[in-house]
């Protein structure tokens, strides 16, 4: 280094460039990182909101959700709103990086705040222009949109709380019947009956299952003793034999199988029959005609009718029997024949009891002849 | 001669040093011997202050954000963020600083003495070129020994963030060191190497320059030291910050990922 203090520019060309380049590595670094836009354009496009939410200088803009620049100023509008429902009390500055994403605003964009994460944060998302719409140019004025917050949310969720609230009551309500032990799941749950009886249900169980595993009664037998199975399989045994018998031709029900005779004379007998059935049959068309004993006894009312009166006759003579009347009436309601009968048989008995002691009395035959 | 041209001039010998120095070491000698002793002296040498630094920031990093992360539930957490914090930003920043305090005052004051003492006179008079024998050792060496260093301290802080987490904060000690390992990608690790990289050259740049142009006696051997010092600090910490937006933006782009 000159020692002189006359140092000229010319003596410091290294010094220079050296610090140039330190200068042109950081705004490299700054641009790589996106902080700083040297070789684009900026534009300033400006909206209207009904709020800013929190919204600052530095937060994000957002083109269809591609970050596009930065918000600028946030500041009231300059007129005053003229209701409660204004949508444009605060004006929003914003900064946007570079021709292309300038030339996705269009007239028909809309500019809306959204919010970046549950812990806060706004940014402004811009939906992106179409045909509609003329473009925009720096300066210009984009119209903005209420969104749903989650403040508005959480205001209009107050009738679901309501119902959600109705619901929880009842549910209590139920649960609390449930609880005292009303109603069937109350009882079901609460009272042991059930579970008294399917308890005895299982112990009844668990005896048969021990029984029939013990070999007592029947199904115990049926599962246990062989004998069944042996029964069966020698009565199988035996019906092979009969069938194999009756397949060769042997007794009844093999000639029956396998002889022609019987058939002829069932044949026979059949066509017997027959004729039997057609003669009976005339018989009837006769009886019906009315001829003949059985046709009158049918169809001839006559003698239905001397039936009748020959009834009708007889009830008369048992209705003045009952009522005592005629001899045969008095026959059988007066006993006074009876106990003449019983009078005179007793003295007929003491008579001759009287005449077998003292026969001379009676046979004292007294010959006066004079 | 005001103070624009002095810093421009500054600047300018500072550049030419450096550049004299990478164009003499192509040609033997190579200063091997000198090489590895400097490791010696400035590597292992702060290898207790920088390993306690880096201990200590682990502890304070974990002990400091565990409050925060437990409002929000998150202190399983306090591993990943001692483990990319120290990896990125605090491990080579720290660690260098160390360096510049322990080792950069140390070359400044040792050159300076030799120049004031015209030691450096009688080198050159001797045919020895005073950047390669005295300079061009201590620049491989802080080249070499920074990034190691950073390294040890990082692990280090990690160590120190693992005591605090799992014995004051409750977290176990599986989560931490699962957590403090999923932290980490190439980025991070690539970042982590190349910062004290740079800056172990600027340490080794900025006391050299220091210390060889000092001038009027004993009281310029203090003054050297203490703008070595300084200055060291001061290009460490502005570095940083442009390297880490350089790296942050890498990363954005999707480079060693």
């Amino acid at each position: 280094m000159p020692k002189t203090t006359s140092l000229k520019w010319t003596d410091l060309r290294v010094g220079v460039v050296v610090i140039a380049g330190i200068g042109v590595l950081i705004m490299l670094i700054l641009a790589v990182s996106g902080d700083l836009s040297i070789f684009s354009t900026r534009a300033k496009v400006y909206t209207d909101l009904p709020g800013a939410e929190g919204l600052k200088n530095g937060d994000e803009v957002r083109i269809a959700g591609v970050k596009a620049g930065i918000v600028k100023k946030v500041t009231f509008s300059t007129e005053m709103p003229a209701d409660m429902n204004a949508t444009s009390s605060v004006r929003v500055e914003m900064s946007i990086d570079g021709e292309e994403a300038l030339g996705r605003i269009r007239t028909d964009s809309r500019a809306v705040l959204r919010q970046l994460g549950l812990l806060g944060g706004q940014y402004v998302n811009i939906s992106p222009g179409t045909l509609q719409g003329d473009p925009v140019r720096n300066g210009d004025t984009i119209k903005g949109l209420q969104e749903t917050t989650i403040g508005q949310v959480v205001e209009s969720s107050d009738d679901l709380l309501k119902g959600f609230k109705t619901l929880s009551d009842k549910l209590n309500q139920i649960t609390e019947t449930i609880d005292k032990g009303e109603g069937s799941i109350g009882k079901f749950i609460h009272d042991d009956a059930f579970y008294v009886n399917l308890n005895k249900v299982m112990l009844e169980a668990q005896t048969l299952v021990s029984k029939i595993r013990d070999g007592d009664g029947t199904a115990g037998r049926l599962i246990n003793d062989p004998k069944l199975y042996n029964d069966l399989e020698a009565s199988i045994a035996s019906i092979q034999t009969t069938l194999a018998k009756v397949e060769k031709g042997e007794g009844t029900v093999g000639k029956l199988v396998h002889d022609q005779e019987i058939y002829d004379r069932i044949n026979k007998a059949a066509a017997r029959l027959d004729t039997v059935s057609e003669r009976l049959d005339k018989v009837t068309a006769q009886i019906e005609s009315g001829k003949g004993t059985v046709g009158k006894l049918i169809y001839d009312d006559s003698l239905h009718n001397d039936f009748t009166s020959a009834v009708a006759s007889l009830k008369s003579i048992s209705e003045r029997l009952d009522r005592g009347e005629g001899t045969a009436g008095k026959l059988l309601h007066d006993d006074q024949l009876y106990n003449n009968l019983n009078a005179l048989s007793s003295e007929s008995v003491k008579l001759l009891y009287d005449f077998r002691q003292n026969p001379k009395k009676y046979l004292s035959v007294k010959v006066a002849l004079f | 001669m005001n103070a624009v041209t002095l810093a421009v001039s500054e600047i300018q010998e500072t550049t030419l040093l450096a550049g004299r120095t990478l164009r003499e070491a192509v040609r033997r000698p190579y200063y091997v011997r000198d090489i590895i002793h400097q490791m010696d002296v400035i590597g292992v040498g702060s290898l207790s202050i920088v390993l306690l630094t880096g201990l200590f920031t682990g502890g304070i990093l974990a002990i400091q954000t565990g409050s925060v992360l437990r409002t929000y539930g998150a202190l399983d957490f306090t591993g990943q963020l001692v483990m990319t914090t120290m990896v990125r930003a605090l491990g080579p920043v720290l660690a260098c600083i160390m360096l510049a305090g322990r080792v950069g005052s140390g070359i400044a004051a040792e050159l300076g003495s030799m120049v004031v003492t015209e030691q450096i006179d009688a080198l050159r008079a001797l045919g020895t070129s005073p950047l390669k024998k005295l300079v061009w050792p201590r620049l491989v060496a802080l080249l070499i020994m920074a990034p190691a260093l950073t390294l040890l301290a990082d692990l280090c802080g990690a160590f120190g963030g693992w005591i605090v987490a799992t014995n004051i904060l409750g977290v176990t000690s599986q989560t931490y060191i699962n957590t403090a390992k999923s932290a980490l990608n190439y980025n991070d690790i690539f970042g982590g190497v190349l910062k004290p990289f740079v800056y172990g050259f600027i340490i080794a740049v900025v006391s050299c320059r220091a210390g060889l142009r000092t001038r009027g006696g004993t009281v310029g051997v203090g003054r050297s030291t203490t703008q070595s010092v300084v200055l060291a600090s001061i290009l460490i910490i502005a570095t940083d910050f442009f390297l880490s937006k350089l790296l942050l933006a890498l990363g954005d782009m999707g480079f060693l990922r």
